[in-house]
């Protein structure tokens, strides 16, 4: 195509091309930061970002939790119940697995629903916020999933879920090392 | 010579480190295959019917019911898995239609991405953006629009795996762990991430140690992007980098985004240096 050889048009492009680069770079790099923008921003970066562009770039920022938490459960058959294992690697993946990054994901959702959505009332813990939550939800599916496919195909009369928090002591405190256990509700899947 | 003419010289006559390029979009788009051939046992428990995600659905839109297709079907996961998995290795060797797999590459990636989201980290977003870029790259163009676009694509790489490290770095500095040097000492107490030796009595007395890696680490990462625009000591700087993420991969057990980023180092190549590894390959006589 000779018109493509015409140099003018090649100058008019290369700067339409750096100038459309500078702009993408600029929006994305908003992206990147849209914790910190206004929705009125936001509305427009996420826009253009999701689903193409869309980064993450914390990488274990702002800071790192000070617990290791895992996803441990049980279930009910016959009107008895199993012990307590953890879903992962009783279903037989290491702690270093991909399955196990994949429960991390959910146990980091469901301890920021423990931290924003437990709360007492008449000094009874309340979990309806939380078993409202997508969260929850995820959980719930993973440890059915991962029970039928890895432990047994009959679906339980019901499961439990517990999260089973280790706390990380204070550098100085290294070896003062603290659990705390949170069992949810029971749950009789349809 | 104006200003418009020498930016025409210098991006439109050549391409500029043709070896670095070829070395880095070989290695960019050879990551997927590797990556997804390590998941390939838990392939059907990430995307198949039997899955372990339950859907919550996604915004509606064209764009979005393409990249969220396996979100809603999983049925079509078997021929999006090889699909991605044939064009990633279509793309490693660079031919005149090399845009055509690159693209099928990059949008596969996504797909597969969206529908597994919790399974990946870092790795995968850093390369999914640089195979767009890396689509356009053409290290043998004559054209000048085809050598402009490699020029620019080249820029773009560069400029992305910068903000990687600016942005990481940026929020780090936000927080109270990395500046207090206690980051890698709250790392290595999650199970998922490090080995025991860390938080052997040994390690552990040794605070200094713990404290030296994330003051390192943060600092890397805030230099990062001008460092790799000096040309003194920048090979130097980038063997470190390399160094840095072989050890996070070894011992945060993360190698997928280890090797990711390590992939990403080829960008920076030196050219004589990119010349003696593309030696080294057979061709065709």
């Amino acid at each position: 195509m000779p018109f493509l050889r015409n140099r003018n048009l090649i100058i008019i492009l290369m700067f339409g091309s750096i100038i459309a680069l500078v702009v993408h770079f600029a929006i994305i790099a908003a992206y990147g930061f849209r914790d910190q923008l206004p929705v009125s921003a936001t509305k427009i970066t996420d826009r253009y970002c999701v689903p193409m562009f869309h980064q993450n770039w914390k990488l274990f920022a702002p800071d790192l939790p000070k617990y290791d938490v895992q996803l441990a459960y049980r279930y009910n058959r016959n009107q008895s119940w199993s012990g307590w294992s953890d879903i992962t690697e009783s279903c037989g993946f290491s702690r270093f697995s991909k399955m196990e990054t994949i429960e991390q994901g959910f146990n980091t959702q469901l301890a920021w629903q423990v931290v924003n959505n437990y709360y007492a009332r008449d000094g009874r813990a309340q979990f309806d916020r939380m078993v409202q939550s997508p969260a929850y939800a995820n959980s719930l599916f993973y440890v059915l999933k991962m029970h039928q496919l890895n432990v047994d195909s009959i679906k339980p009369d019901s499961v439990q879920i517990k999260l089973k928090f280790v706390f990380t002591p204070p550098p100085d405190q290294a070896h003062s090392i603290q659990s705390s256990e949170l069992e949810f509700p029971v749950y009789a899947p349809i | 010579m104006n200003f418009s003419e020498k930016i025409y010289q210098n991006l439109c006559t050549q391409v500029n480190h043709t070896g670095a390029l070829k070395i880095f979009t070989a290695l960019v788009y050879l990551w997927f295959p590797i990556n997804i051939l390590l998941l390939y046992d838990v392939k059907d428990l990430l995307w198949g019917i039997d899955n372990v995600f339950y859907r919550h659905g996604h915004t509606d839109g064209f764009i979005e019911n393409f990249f969220y297709q396996l979100v809603y079907d999983a049925t079509r996961f078997r021929f999006i898995f090889f699909t991605h998995l044939i064009a990633a290795l279509l793309s490693v060797i660079q031919r005149k239609w090399s845009f055509i797999p690159r693209i099928i590459t990059w949008s596969t990636a996504w797909i597969l991405f969206y529908a597994a989201i919790e399974a990946f980290n870092s790795g995968m977003m850093i390369m999914i953006s640089l195979a767009l870029y890396a689509s356009v790259i053409h290290p043998g163009a004559t054209h000048p629009i085809r050598i402009l676009w490699t020029n620019l694509a080249r820029y773009a790489c560069i400029i992305q795996i910068s903000l990687v490290y600016f942005t990481a770095a940026i929020y780090k500095l936000s927080g109270e762990q990395w500046l207090a040097g206690d980051a890698f000492y709250y790392t290595v107490h999650i199970r998922h991430f490090a080995s025991d030796f860390w938080i052997s009595e040994k390690m552990l007395s040794q605070s200094w140690i713990l404290a030296a890696i994330t003051w390192a680490g943060l600092l890397y990462q805030l230099i990062f992007p001008v460092m790799v625009w000096v040309k003194r000591g920048r090979t130097l700087f980038l063997i470190a980098g390399i160094f840095f993420h072989l050890f996070i991969g070894l011992f945060l057990h993360l190698w997928d985004f280890a090797s990711a980023m390590i992939f990403c180092y080829a960008i920076f190549m030196h050219e004589k240096t990119a010349e003696r590894i593309l030696r080294l390959i057979p061709r065709k006589r």
